[in-house]
């Protein structure tokens, strides 16, 4: 019996072991893993910035996969190390997909026999769209307002509001509106309406703006109306229509009309040519009647060109400007049919008033107004300036009134870097002249030199000096010569806890009058100042002591502090005052600013001077969002 | 005795060689392909936050927050069930050859379905009403407080149960099932719930007469 049971033990053990063996024989010459993307999908796309999972599936019949053989490659680099791994499932995760464009992995993996596996897939990363709100809003409102005791209003109120955004993907636009009881000497508008919109097609401006032709049409001259800069590729519009001033029946100004037009190819970085039409009149019917000013009417034409080269090493830029001025139009454009001309001036009476009261147009360039300015630099550290200016006699431009006619001259003006930007040097002359058509009983010549150089040898220490001679004359009644001198020093230094600047300078200011010398005057001064920041407290401090002498002796006294209250520093007060013995004059000043609660800023400032008595006091809080 | 000894030593050996071959390791069922906002997974008692890519294993609990959304990919076929805001979701697996038999719990919440259609394919959605068994299709299953599973059919059919009345639900039909019994109605225009994510729609644009397609307008939204 014993026999029996054991004979049959050792078949069954027999019997397990030739199932184990076969299962390991055919183990070793079994198949190799199946392997499936799970994602992404063969070609799926995804936008930059997504989150993209990379997901393979094994499976192997036998589970004898081998770990140690899977790899993983995206774009043909390993990525196995940073993936996900366990024998039925490898995920690698691309947290902000990049690149545009398409993208391809590869994944292979083997059984401890050596069977091996490989797929492979790809997916596309296109460029995201930047989603904009159809409509945003953006800014600020301001109010506030200042009192002046010695202004001609006292009490001046302004509150004013900017907003900026976007309406839908292509149009930004930004709104600014300021109100003030405040007018302008020549009782003009100070309030100001504007509003801008910016298209694929250009800038479109409504309400008070300030158009610019050429330097010497119209520059910054402020219109209220429309300004529309359409722009098509290389060429590009300008168009002006508006008021530049409002009639003022007590200063007898008349109500003036702005139109103007531009045609503009190129662009200011390469090549870029123009030509302008700008007309200014009077409105006639703006004043019942005035008796020491006339209605005028003003066209001005002009051309501009620009060139930039070497990347902009080498500029130049020219322009041309030719002006019309009716210094009477009250009675409108003239019946010229005695005279038989071509043309009928009443029916161009749209375009310039033709009457007697026109600048007479004389040969040669009386009527107009040029420059041109060549720049060149750097080149190794040196930038040079040329520029020169002409502007007839009969030239006007009714939009540009601080400019002067009947002028010519040039200026050159050179900087230079040396010694690897330790030295800057500057250098001027300048000569101009007037009386261009012999108009005048003497031509006033005028000439400047000048000399500055700043040393920066090294972060602590900055030397400055300066040197300006000019003089004017007319070999009759002027005959005038200025002279400047500057020379200072400044020093970073660590004194206590603070960062300190100490700086020394002194000046001479000698202004000589040939012809009237009682008009002589000599001004000498020299200050020493100290401005300190401390690094433990939000204290900065500014001490200055100076004397003045020449045609008065004054000492100079100046102190000044700033600190910062509240733990977070958002309340900064500061608090100064000058003395000066010679008028015997205080000035005292203070200024506040407040980040206060719900974002609102708040500023205000207080400025007295004690020997006149003038005070000036502002508030103002501003609210952003 | 000796040769019992051999024998026995023999055995060992093979069943200790053996060992590697049995595959023996975490059985990882499936992972997540994308999350939308606050999602977790509870395991062993932890709380893990769920990240895109990671390992899910049979009894993990998937809990989705407020607005949230969870895709689920099951690592056999790659069937794929997304998980609604607000809802919870047990997984379990059992490896039957190169297969999963998918079983999971919805407790509560909405769930999309999309399961690959392959020859032994099992997966099952319970709810703590009813039972929803397909053998492939795509289908959206919902349960509401109170008892109620919704269920909408959008591909082949769904088994579904409420542990006593067993109804077929085809495509285009909607089941609503409660301890009273199960209803099934027709799906109206507009009564398919969108599951969560970025959409596209594509808009093909064909002149009057029958031409060729002439534009086209891609629309992407998210819900």
């Amino acid at each position: 019996m014993r026999k029996v049971i054991m004979k049959e033990v050792h078949i069954l053990i027999l019997f397990i072991t030739a199932l184990l063996l076969s299962t390991t024989l055919s183990a070793i010459a079994g198949t190799s893993p199946s392997l499936l993307i799970l994602s992404p999908s063969t070609g799926q796309e995804f936008k930059e910035g997504d989150s993209v999972v990379i997901a393979i599936s094994i499976k192997d019949a036998e589970g004898d996969v081998d770990e140690s053989t899977f790899s993983l490659y995206l774009d043909g680099k390993n990525i196995t190390q940073n993936a996900n791994i366990s024998v039925f499932l490898v995920t690698y995760t691309i947290e902000k997909v990049q690149g545009i464009g398409k993208h391809s992995f590869s994944f292979e993996a083997a059984d401890r026999e050596g069977n091996k596996s490989e797929v492979s897939g790809y997916f596309y990363v296109a460029k995201k769209r930047i989603e904009k709100e159809f409509f945003s809003v953006n800014g600020s409102v301001r109010m506030g307002g200042r009192y002046d005791k010695e202004a001609d209003e006292e009490l001046v109120g302004v509150a004013s509001v900017n907003l900026y955004g976007n309406i839908i993907e292509t149009f930004s636009y930004s709104l600014n509106v300021e109100l003030t009881n405040e007018t302008t000497t020549d009782q003009q508008r100070v309030s100001t309406y504007r509003l801008d919109i910016e298209s694929p097609i250009g800038t479109f401006i409504f309400g008070d703006t300030t158009p610019s032709f050429t330097d010497y049409s119209i520059n910054g001259t402020q219109v209220f109306g429309i300004h529309l800069m359409p722009q098509f590729g290389p060429v590009g519009f300008e168009l002006v229509y508006g008021q530049s001033y409002r009639a003022v029946k007590d200063l007898e100004i008349y109500k003036r009309m702005v139109y103007g037009g531009k045609l503009k190819i190129g662009n200011s970085d390469t090549v870029f040519w123009g030509l302008s039409v700008l007309k200014a009149k009077d409105d006639v019917s703006s004043l019942s009647s005035a008796t020491n000013t006339t209605p005028k009417d003003n066209l001005v034409v002009s051309t501009d060109f620009s060139l930039k080269l070497f990347r902009g090493i080498f500029g130049l830029r020219v322009e041309a400007n030719e002006s019309l001025l009716n210094e009477d139009i009250t009675s409108g454009a003239s019946d010229f049919s005695d005279f038989k001309l071509p043309i009928n001036p009443q029916d161009y009476e749209w375009l310039f008033t033709i009457n007697e009261h026109i600048v007479p147009i004389m040969p040669g360039f009386t009527n107009l107004a040029a420059k041109g300015v060549i720049t060149a630099g750097p080149v190794f550290g040196n930038t040079i300036n040329f520029e020169y200016f002409y502007v007839g006699p009969s030239y006007y431009s009714l939009l540009n009134s601080g400019l002067t006619n009947d002028q010519s001259g040039f200026k050159i003006y050179d900087t230079q870097w040396l010694f690897n930007r330790m030295v800057y040097l500057n250098a001027s002359y300048q000569n101009s002249w007037n009386n261009l058509e012999n108009t005048l009983s003497n031509t006033t010549r005028s000439q400047g030199y000048s000399l500055g150089m700043s040393a920066f040898p090294n972060d602590y220490l900055t030397l400055n000096g300066g040197f300006s001679y000019s003089t004017s004359s007319n070999k009759a009644d002027v005959d005038t010569s200025t002279l400047m001198l500057n020379v200072g020093a400044t020093k970073n230094m660590v004194i206590g806890s603070t960062d300190s600047y100490l700086s020394l300078s002194t000046s001479a200011n000698i202004y000589r009058d040939k012809v009237s010398s009682g008009n002589d005057s000599e001004r000498y001064s020299i200050r020493s100042g100290l401005t300190s920041y401390f690094d433990r407290l939000p204290l900065s401090t500014k001490g200055v002591l100076g004397y003045d002498f020449g045609s008065q002796g004054s000492l100079y006294l100046e102190g000044w502090a700033e600190y910062a209250f509240l733990p977070d520093q958002s309340l900064v007060v500061s608090a100064g005052a000058v003395y000066q013995s010679g008028p015997g004059s205080l000035d005292i000043s203070s200024d506040l600013s407040w980040n206060a609660i719900y974002d609102i800023d708040v500023e205000a400032s207080l400025d007295y001077i004690t020997d006149s008595g003038d005070i000036s006091l502002s508030v103002y809080a501003t609210k952003k969002f | 005795m000796g040769n019992k000894n051999i024998y026995f030593g023999f055995i060992l050996l093979f069943l200790v060689l053996m060992i590697p071959f049995t595959g023996l390791s975490e059985d990882v069922i499936a992972y997540f392909d994308e999350i939308g906002g606050d999602v977790t997974v509870d395991r062993g008692g932890v709380s893990i936050n769920a990240r895109m890519g990671m390992f899910l294993t049979p009894g993990d609990v998937i809990r989705t927050g407020e607005e949230s959304f969870a895709t689920v990919v099951f690592q056999d076929d790659g069937s794929r069930v997304k998980l609604g805001e607000n809802a919870l979701l047990t997984l379990n697996a059992k490896r039957k050859k190169l297969s999963l038999k998918k079983k999971l719990f919805l407790k509560t919440g909405r769930l999309w379905a999309k399961v690959a259609r392959r020859r032994g394919t099992e997966f099952q959605v319970k709810t703590p009403t009813s039972v929803a068994s397909v053998k492939g299709t795509r289908f959206i299953i919902e349960e509401q407080q109170g008892g109620i599973t919704w269920l909408w059919v959008l591909e082949d059919s769904v088994e579904f149960s409420n542990g006593k009345v067993k109804v077929t639900v085809n495509e285009g039909e909607k089941g609503k099932s409660s301890k009273k019994g199960i209803e099934v109605n027709k799906i109206e225009e507009g009564d398919v719930p969108i599951e969560p994510g970025v959409h596209n729609l594509i808009f093909y644009f064909k002149s009057r007469d029958g031409g060729e397609m002439q534009k086209e307008l891609h629309l992407e939204f998210e819900k």
